[in-house]
């Protein structure tokens, strides 16, 4: 029994460091990397667009470059476990450009990153593995791979109090589009930390990258105004991957 | 406080861990409210953020479990086994989904012997559990195959088997019409494996008096000391008799790698009471599990056999009783021509094969019962005390007076050489162990040798043989359940004897032509022994051993014809075998031999170096697509294989490929009118247009099941075993033939073999009747063998024994190119060699490196091993010359080398007789010198889907 | 706790290093789609790199009751499984030799038989491993997911192939890198004991198919099974390096070499080829009482008593070595 209690405790203690440790770093780590923080609360602007979709979805497409860009400061989670070294705040910023079109809400994110951490995973191929002389094979086991994700709250609540940026609450549970630069994209929800599940549902994304930074355009619902949204860039070279990332604050879409 | 208790870190652990959490939930609950963005109020819950279970209790998402369930499932279960002559004899189920083979599992399901004993359960090695991944292999052959490169090359066009039939069809009746019968060679080794697809081929050889090629001697796995002392081909107990000994010597045999399945029997046997001797000079993996580890220096292993027969005599140790009655070394041989005293020199037209020892009651000599010659079939001695000392006076029939002496006498005189302090110098072991070893052989009973290639495969290994054979006759073991010298170098012996030789030469094996190998490989390629013998090369002792009838060779010669100038072999058929791959000095045969062939025919399931190199290459079924039958001189059950699948592609299983050759060879010899053929030494018209009706014996024997079932039938060790009732369960056999084997199968006891000898006192199947330790014939007289001894391996001019032992990955060549089987080893062939070796010719470990001598060269990689003795490198057997050299292989550094008393007939038991007796393709003997290579390197291609 | 827990006593005494375990394994459950790389079940030499390379030396596991810190192992640590380039040699007329592919410099079983020391000092033995299914598992507690869990029936530590996210914190925690990561999938694998045999009464397939027989299976809280005694009883089965705190449930017998040239007959402690330092070093303290008293008793059977342990570890047949209770560890109701 104690060891089970024992268990639990580290498992909120890691919790419990990342929530701390992120306010610390909004607060009080004035000389950050970070240029001005934005202010909690800052206004996300979607601008409505004639351009099709399907042409929206190339990062590099020029309709993106009249849709004027909002700078989102980024932070690091602290580490989240005893047993990991904390990294640096590599990236600071993700430049953000939102545009509403056929339907749908586009999402264009930039980001810089010296390094570019992805790579051609082989599929599951379709036929059955037994009676097949090759199989498909693992080229690496410690990679991790460049990352970016665009989080909502599931349901806008009627206090209108927005759920922990921890991936939501058991109450109030989070829709995540999460686009891996090797493995693609995929829906995810989650009600709280460790909760994340996919749906099962892809959605269209395209990352290029370019010039020393990720180019990433994703397509998503039309996410109604006044749904706040968070935006999360994971870094392969620094072993990014689970909460262990950077992440902005809720922003208001309106 | 144990070490478990202090290292728990239960109760440290959590004391500090909740400390440390509370800390945190302290502090969360003072700044939540300052987050930004965040639920207002927000109390942190534990069950929130740490999900509401535990999962050290209870998961609730268990059903992904399926995920592992689904994988082991299957549809459908046949028991099959393996044909790789590696002696384990395994019985295997055989999984099937879907269609498909998805695994093996051992069917571990071997009857007890007895409650004492340990059971044979699991049997079945690493190779063995991953034979599947060959059945859907890039190298499986899946389609018959027409040369259209050179030999060797790799070019092919597929053919259609009607096309690749009647190829072969014609070019085997060109031969016998126009060069003679004797032109086709046919070779497939070990029948026991897998008798059926063996009798397939061997029919066919019979019905066109084609020549059945030898494997046994020619693989150097023949003990010749069996033969020479026993008159047998190889007689072993089976593996769970290990389990009765008290004291094992593991010489020359590395049982945990190259006897998977029963290595088990001898460390139980050790928990059980046993000590174990391991002899090796590597500290090789069964070395590890010994109670007495001897790094000997390579080739003196006779050295220490004679130093302990001597320490055994000197010490009291022989069991005199068993010496007297059991052997030879009673007997009397004469002084001067160091011949036995035969009936002959006592009596005017007495027989030459009735002996006397020296009756000490009678203080006159008194004939041995049980000789050959002698009408009593007993070798009970009856009152007779043979003396083992002495000399003594002798009146012969043309009235001379002559001295005799017992052997035993003349033994101990020659072992006066073998100081302990000589052996120990010779074999680099420690004196005071050598006496210990022989004072624990002498009195831990019983004792037994396990005997391996290690030691049989040296130029010298029937001294070899025959100075081990001594120490465990001194002693009383052989013969007795937990005793005696056993050897386990090949799955050799078929138990069903009699019903396997009536299927395989159905008119009797006096109208076959045999021929052992090493011979006919030597003779008929450019393979020259550059030592002399006596003074004399050795083609001066083939050439008389062919005119003398001991030993065959064909083409046979024709009057006035030489070695050099007699026909040579046309056609080679090669099926269940890699001949090329496994042949000493291959790339000698490959350019002579091999130029000579005009048709090479190789029928297997997959793509290996003789395949490659052949004319026509025909796809076999797998060992799982088959029917056939299993048996090992290692335990003392038959079992089957089966047909998990029907054939796959266009294979066909060994029998169907024979049966559609010989239907093929009448349809060619009605269509061209062939008259029956006269083959004069055996006064037989053959009529090729009636082959499938003999082939099948009048169609009685037309399918490999009927075939499975007549050798069943026919043998008194399977009587009431069909291929039916074997598939359910293996059967262990209910008798023995008295003809074929030595002791009987008894219920609850492991066999082992000569206690029809032992203990009904039935004579030994020798010239003396006894296990007979001194051979008089005129060859072992002139070059000092009469007795056993030690002599110096064959003098070669590199420093490093070229070792080639049978190893844990592969079975000869089977598995060498198996994909799973690589990725555990260093995925390809290496040299392992002694730090200080390599230090001294700067290399390193993984270097590549160049592996020469005069006859050749290989280009490898390097593993550094601590354990090898330095002066030696190994390299373990049966890489495919295909695989993993940059040039050349393991063969190329070898060369045929026959030794000249392994050429003799017509004396007593030593007779030709097909991997029973005939000289053995050593190699042991053989050394190198290895450099660094920095040349210019292959490397591999990925491969993609 | 879990209700019962298997756990598995391995002989080292009887191992041959034949591998006929870790392909018995691979070929049941890791020769799918990107765990071509992983061995569940491999045997090591010892001393020797380990599989992957240096894994007792990476980090993970327990101190102080806090996860150490770890590494991710390489590719190369493991050792990239070999393609072979066959068709272009023996169908296609390419000429080329076959050759592996990536060139071979590290491999799951590189060091086969080297050991340590040269010539007659030489020493070795074989190490097989699989997961410890331990009671104090590191890899649990360090997934955020709660992907791992400890089945409560029978102590058996599974990775969940739904919930896992591939982030390999597991693997950083497992002091013995027994969790492999399959890229193809993005998730995580490691041995699972058998699950779906034991559940159907037969043992593991690492346990069925050792010819050695060195494998005892059972559960560790049945006075009947073989496991308990070796464990509890006879005191002669040890944990790898209990200082991690994971609390693993498979355990080893001790091994032994044979005596240093011209010492045989000396007792174990006396200048042993074998030096106890390293026992002490991958079994922890109580090796030594272990290891006295196992030559004690081989001594005994070897002067004519039979001894009741060895008997034991004779294990005549699969009943003596395995006790697996479906019965017993049936979970009433299933959650989820």
């Amino acid at each position: 029994m104690r060891l089970i209690f024992c268990r639990l405790s580290i498992k909120s203690a890691a919790a419990f460091a990342i929530l701390l440790l992120a306010v610390s770093s909004f607060a009080q780590q004035k000389p950050a990397k970070t240029a001005v923080p934005d202010p909690p609360g800052l206004a996300l602007r979607a601008v409505d667009s004639v351009a099709r979709a399907q042409v929206l979805l190339d990062p590099m497409a020029a309709e993106w470059e009249k849709i004027s860009v909002q700078r989102i400061a980024l932070n690091r989670t602290p580490p989240l476990y005893d047993t990991e070294a904390p990294s640096d705040l590599e990236i600071s910023f993700v430049l953000v450009r939102l545009v509403r079109a056929e339907g749908k809400l586009l999402v264009h994110m930039t980001w810089r990153d010296n390094t570019q951490d992805t790579a051609q995973i082989a599929k599951l191929p379709n036929t059955p593995y037994e009676g097949r002389s090759h199989k498909e094979l693992t080229e690496a086991t410690d990679r991790f791979f460049d990352s970016a994700a665009v989080m909502h709250p599931l349901h806008l609540s009627a206090e209108g109090a927005w759920p922990s940026l921890q991936m939501g609450d058991a109450g109030d549970p989070v829709s995540i589009y999460f686009w891996n630069s090797a493995r693609g994209a995929a829906r995810m929800q989650a009600a709280g930390r460790g909760t994340t599940k996919r749906t099962g549902e892809a959605f269209p994304a395209q990352g290029i990258y370019h010039g020393g930074a990720w180019h990433v355009a994703m397509e998503l619902d039309n996410i109604p105004s006044g749904m706040p949204l968070a935006f999360a860039v994971w870094n392969g070279s620094q072993q990014d991957r689970d909460g262990r990332k950077y992440f902005s604050t809720w922003l208001k879409l309106e | 406080m144990s070490a478990k208790e202090k290292a728990n870190p239960r109760n440290k652990g959590s004391r500090s861990i909740s400390r440390r959490g509370f800390l945190y939930v302290a502090a969360a609950g003072t700044t939540s409210l300052l987050l930004p963005g965040c639920r207002k109020n927000e109390k942190p819950v534990l069950t929130t953020l740490a999900g509401d279970f535990d999962p050290l209790r209870a998961y609730p998402y268990r059903g992904w479990e399926d995920f592992y369930r689904k994988i082991w499932t299957w549809d459908k279960v046949v028991r099959s086994t393996h044909s790789a002559n590696c002696t384990g004899s395994c019985s295997w189920k055989v999984y099937v989904r879907n269609g498909v083979i998805v695994r093996e599992e051992q069917a571990a399901d071997y009857p007890r012997i007895s409650e004492d004993l340990p059971d044979y359960n699991p049997r079945g090695c690493q190779k063995g559990g991953c034979f599947t991944e060959y059945v859907y292999s890039p190298q499986r052959l899946r389609y018959p195959l027409i040369r259209t490169g050179a030999r060797g090359e790799g070019k092919w066009r597929r053919a259609s088997w009607e096309e690749a039939l009647n190829l072969i069809a014609e070019k085997l009746l060109d031969n016998i019409y126009n060069h003679g019968p004797d032109t086709n060679a046919f070779f497939s080794v070990i029948p026991a494996m897998s008798p059926v697809s063996f009798c397939a081929g061997s029919r066919l050889a019979h019905y066109l008096g084609g020549v059945m090629c030898s494997f046994y001697d020619w693989y150097c796995d023949l003990p010749p000391g069996e033969p020479l002392t026993w008159g047998v081909q190889t007689e072993s107990c089976e593996c769970a008799d290990w389990f009765n000994s008290k004291y094992i010597v593991l010489w020359g045999s590395n049982i945990s790698q190259t006897r998977i399945p029963d290595a088990h029997f001898a460390y139980e046997a050790r928990y059980n009471g046993a000590k174990i001797v391991a002899i090796s000079p590597d500290f090789n993996s069964s070395c590890v599990h010994a109670d007495l580890y001897w790094r000997i220096n390579p080739g003196s292993d006779a050295a220490l056999a004679m130093g302990v027969a001597r320490l055994l005599i000197e010490n009291n140790l022989v069991d005199t009783p068993y010496v007297k009655e059991q052997t030879d070394l009673p007997f009397l041989v004469l002084e001067g021509s160091r011949r036995f005293l035969r009936e002959s020199d006592l009596k005017k037209g007495g027989k030459e094969d009735i002996f006397y020892v020296w009756d000490t009651h009678a203080g006159r000599v008194a004939p041995a019962p049980g000789s050959m010659g002698s009408s009593e079939k007993t070798i009970q001695l009856n009152g007779v005390d043979p003396a083992l000392e002495g000399t003594f006076s002798v009146n012969l029939a043309d009235g001379h007076t002559a001295e005799v002496t017992p052997v035993f006498a003349l033994l101990r005189e020659s072992l006066a050489t073998y100081s302990i302090e000589r052996v120990a110098q010779v074999t680099g072991l420690p004196a005071p162990e050598i006496q210990a070893f022989a004072r624990e052989l002498g009195t831990r009973k019983p004792a037994m040798i396990i005997h391996g290639a290690g030691t049989n495969h040296w130029f010298h290994n029937d001294l070899t043989n025959r100075a081990m054979i001594l120490l465990v006759a001194l002693t009383g073991n052989v013969g007795k359940n937990g005793g005696g010298f056993h050897h386990y170098v090949g799955q050799e012996r078929v138990w069903p004897e009699h019903g396997f030789f009536e299927l395989a030469f159905p008119e009797g094996r006096k109208k076959q032509r045999f021929q052992n190998t090493t011979l006919w490989s030597y003779v008929h390629s450019a393979s020259k022994d550059p030592h002399l013998y006596n003074g004399k090369p050795v083609e001066w002792y083939i050439q008389e051993s062919v005119k003398n009838g001991w030993m065959p060779l064909w083409p046979a010669l024709r009057p006035g014809e030489t070695l050099k100038t007699g026909r040579k072999p046309r056609a080679f058929i090669i099926w269940r075998a890699n001949y090329l791959n496994q042949a000493k000095g291959n790339e000698i045969i490959e350019t002579s031999l091999w130029r000579d062939l005009d048709l090479i025919v190789d029928i297997n399931y997959r793509m290996d170096t003789t395949a490659l190199y052949s004319d026509v290459v025909l796809p076999a079924s797998s060992y799982y697509e088959k029917v056939d039958i299993n048996s090992t001189d290692c335990h003392s059950y038959m079992h089957t294989f089966g047909k998990a699948v029907n054939p796959l592609y266009e294979s066909k299983p060994d029998w169907e490929v024979f049966h559609a050759l010989v239907q093929k060879i009448s349809e060619v010899a009605k269509r061209e009118g062939l008259k029956p053929f006269r083959d004069e030494p055996f006064q037989w018209d053959r009529d090729f247009t009636t082959l499938p009706d003999q082939w099948t014996s009048k169609g009685s024997i037309v399918t490999d099941e009927q075939a499975v079932d007549f050798i069943l039938s026919h043998a008194k060790e399977t009587q009431g075993m069909t291929y039916q009732n074997l598939q359910e369960h293996p059967k262990r056999f209910v008798a023995t033939d008295p003809e074929s084997w030595n002791s009987d199968v008894e219920e609850g006891v492991a066999y082992t073999p000569f206690k029809h000898q032992v203990e009904k006192k039935a004579p030994w199947r020798t010239l003396t009747g006894r296990q007979q330790f001194y051979i008089d014939h005129p060859w072992f007289l002139e070059l000092k063998e009469e007795l056993p001894n030690y002599k110096e391996p064959v003098p070669e001019k590199y420093p490093l024994y070229w070792n080639t032992p049978h190893g844990r990955w592969s079975i000869h060549s089977t598995w060498r190119d198996h994909r799973a089987m690589l990725r555990l080893q260093r995925g390809g062939p290496i040299v392992y060699m002694h730090p200080d070796d390599a230090r001294k010719r700067n290399l390193s470990d993984n270097d590549w490196v160049r592996i020469h001598n005069d006859i050749g060269h290989c280009i490898c990689r390097l593993q550094i091993m601590p354990g090898e003795k330095p002066g030696r490198v190994t390299m373990y057997h049966g890489w495919e010359k295909f695989l993993g050299f940059q040039q050349g292989g393991w063969q190329s550094l070898t060369y045929i080398k026959i030794k000249p008393t392994q050429l003799i007939g017509k004396y007593g038991h030593v007779n030709f007789r097909l991997n029973y007796w005939g000289p053995t393709g050593n190699n042991r003997d053989i050394r190198v010198e290895i450099e660094k290579y920095a040349g210019p390197l292959v490397h591999g291609t990925p491969v993609k889907a | 706790m879990s209700r019962h827990q298997y756990a598995m006593v391995m002989d080292l005494n009887k191992c041959l290093g034949c591998q006929t375990c870790t392909i018995a394994c691979k070929k049941l459950w890791t020769d799918r789609d990107g765990t071509q790389h992983m061995y569940w079940n491999n045997v090591e030499t010892r001393p020797g790199l380990g599989y992957p390379r240096q894994w007792d030396r990476i980090g993970g596991g327990w101190k102080d009751g806090q996860l150490q810190p770890s590494r991710q192992p390489t590719l190369d640590d493991y050792g990239a499984p070999w393609e072979f380039d066959y068709e272009q040699r023996l169908f296609e007329g390419k000429g080329k030799p076959v050759m592996a592919s990536p060139d071979p410099i590290s491999g799951p079983n590189w060091d086969e038989d080297v050991g340590a020391l040269n010539g007659e000092d030489n020493f070795y033995f074989y190490l097989p491993r699989i997961c410890n299914h331990c009671t104090n598992p590191a890899c649990l507690a360090a997934c955020p997911r709660q992907a791992i869990y400890k089945r409560e029936e029978d102590g058996i530590v599974v990775l969940d192939q739904e919930r896992c996210e591939g982030y390999r914190y597991c693997i950083a925690a497992c002091p013995y890198k027994k969790i492999y990561f399959n890229e193809i999938t993005g998730k995580s694998e490691k041995c699972i004991f058998c699950y779906p045999r034991l559940e159907k009464g037969q043992v593991n397939a690492c346990a069925a198919q050792c010819p050695g027989r060195l494998r005892f299976v059972g559960l560790l809280d049945d006075p009947d099974s073989a496991v308990h005694k070796l464990v509890h009883v006879y005191k002669v089965a040890l944990p790898l390096f209990p200082e991690k705190g994971t609390l693993p449930n498979v355990f080893y017998v001790p091994p032994f070499n044979p005596p240093k040239r011209a010492n045989y007959g000396k007792s174990i402690l006396e200048d042993p080829r074998l030096p106890l330092e390293y026992l002490l070093y991958l079994f922890g303290p109580e090796v030594k009482t272990v290891i006295v008293r196992l030559e004690e008793e081989l001594t005994r059977a070897q002067n004519g008593t039979p001894s009741k342990l060895l008997q034991l570890l004779i294990g005549r047949d699969a009943e003596t070595r395995f006790q697996v209770r479906p019965q017993l560890v049936q979970i009433q109701s299933r959650i989820g």
